[in-house]
């Protein structure tokens, strides 16, 4: 009667330690959630700075002008700081400048119109692949 | 019979010590996943903010500077020496003469905006050089002056006085976030 009444309450130490096991598990489930979102975040924020680098160098070259600006790849794709310690190192660029006709297609020869689109690549933190934003505008002769 | 009852309740030493240092182990997992959770929300919740600020401050700013009349600040052509403020005369209102200024306060960025005037005529107003028949210059008044934005720990200003190069970089708990881009004045 005694050792019956012993055994059919409270769990055991095995029991303890599976369930103790169980919940481990689930916690480091919950823990790698942390640093995923603080790479999401990053991310975005490289995001935001390729979308002012893009801009950055469309106001350069609109800066000069529709006559004085060239046309071609005025910028093969290079990072933007030699150093690595700089975070424009991090950043890739590339520009190229195109005549376009009425249609907006790209013309071989001199139109009135040209079309600057700038890329920017930057890492995504968490494919760890290369991701790029493009913004492109049309200049015409004044 | 005394005997029995005894050991029918109660737990032995052994049963205490184990299920206390279960009980222990539980709780310093837990604690340390909330400490962790709540450092993660921090560094995000910084992280998000600097990004916020600098965005709003940097899309304001460039997009006065487009409007600009003109770029009173003399900028150097690159970064090294830079002026870490900058004096332009307003493009939104082109009806009377004002200028504005941003420039850093203790880490914070601020936005002033005022105007010159003669004594004689104080509603006015007149180019920031300029001098009356006595060779005075104008009186300032200012009209506005407010933070635009915390945490900033850099402002960078160069290039030409149609281009402006404009870098900024902001610190908040060892967390930093830079930005650089341009601004072509239109005007």
């Amino acid at each position: 009667m005694l050792k019956n009444n012993f055994n059919s309450k409270g769990f055991s130490l095995i029991e303890i330690m599976i369930a103790f096991l169980i919940l481990v598990i689930a916690f480091i489930g919950l823990i790698q959630a942390f640093p995923f979102s603080q790479i999401m975040i990053k991310t975005a924020e490289n995001s935001s700075k390729a979308s002012y680098l893009a801009q950055d160098k469309i106001e350069q070259l609109l800066s000069l002008g529709y006559d004085n600006i060239p046309v071609g790849a005025i910028e093969t794709k290079q990072r933007l700081s030699a150093s690595s310690t700089d975070y424009l190192y991090f950043f890739q660029r590339q520009t190229i400048v195109d005549y376009i006709d009425s249609d907006l297609q790209v013309s071989a020869s001199s139109t009135d119109m040209k079309k600057i689109s700038t890329t920017v690549y930057y890492t995504n933190n968490v494919s760890k692949t290369e991701k790029s934003y493009n913004i492109s505008t049309i200049i015409s002769q004044r | 019979m005394k005997n029995k009852i005894i050991k029918k309740s109660g737990f032995t030493l052994i049963e205490i010590v184990v299920s206390i240092s279960l009980f222990v182990a539980i709780m310093l997992i837990t604690g340390s996943m909330f400490s962790l959770a709540q450092k993660s929300y921090n560094k995000s919740s910084d992280l998000a903010e600097l990004t916020q600020n600098g965005r709003v401050c940097l899309d304001r700013l460039s997009r006065e500077l487009r409007q600009s009349v003109s770029i009173i600040t003399e900028l150097p052509l690159t970064d090294d020496q830079s002026p870490n403020q900058i004096f332009f005369q307003d493009g939104h209102d082109i009806s009377q003469i004002t200028y504005l200024r941003y420039y850093l306060n203790n880490n914070e960025l601020k936005r002033e905006h005022k105007a010159y005037f003669f004594e004689d005529a104080p509603l006015i107003y007149v180019v920031y050089n300029s001098i009356d028949q006595n060779d005075n210059p104008p009186q300032e008044i200012i009209l506005e002056d407010y933070t635009v934005g915390e945490y900033f720990n850099q402002l960078k200003f160069w290039g030409s006085n149609d281009l402006i190069n404009i870098s900024l970089e902001l610190i908040k708990n060892t967390n930093i976030f830079a930005i650089k881009t341009s601004a072509f004045v239109r005007n």
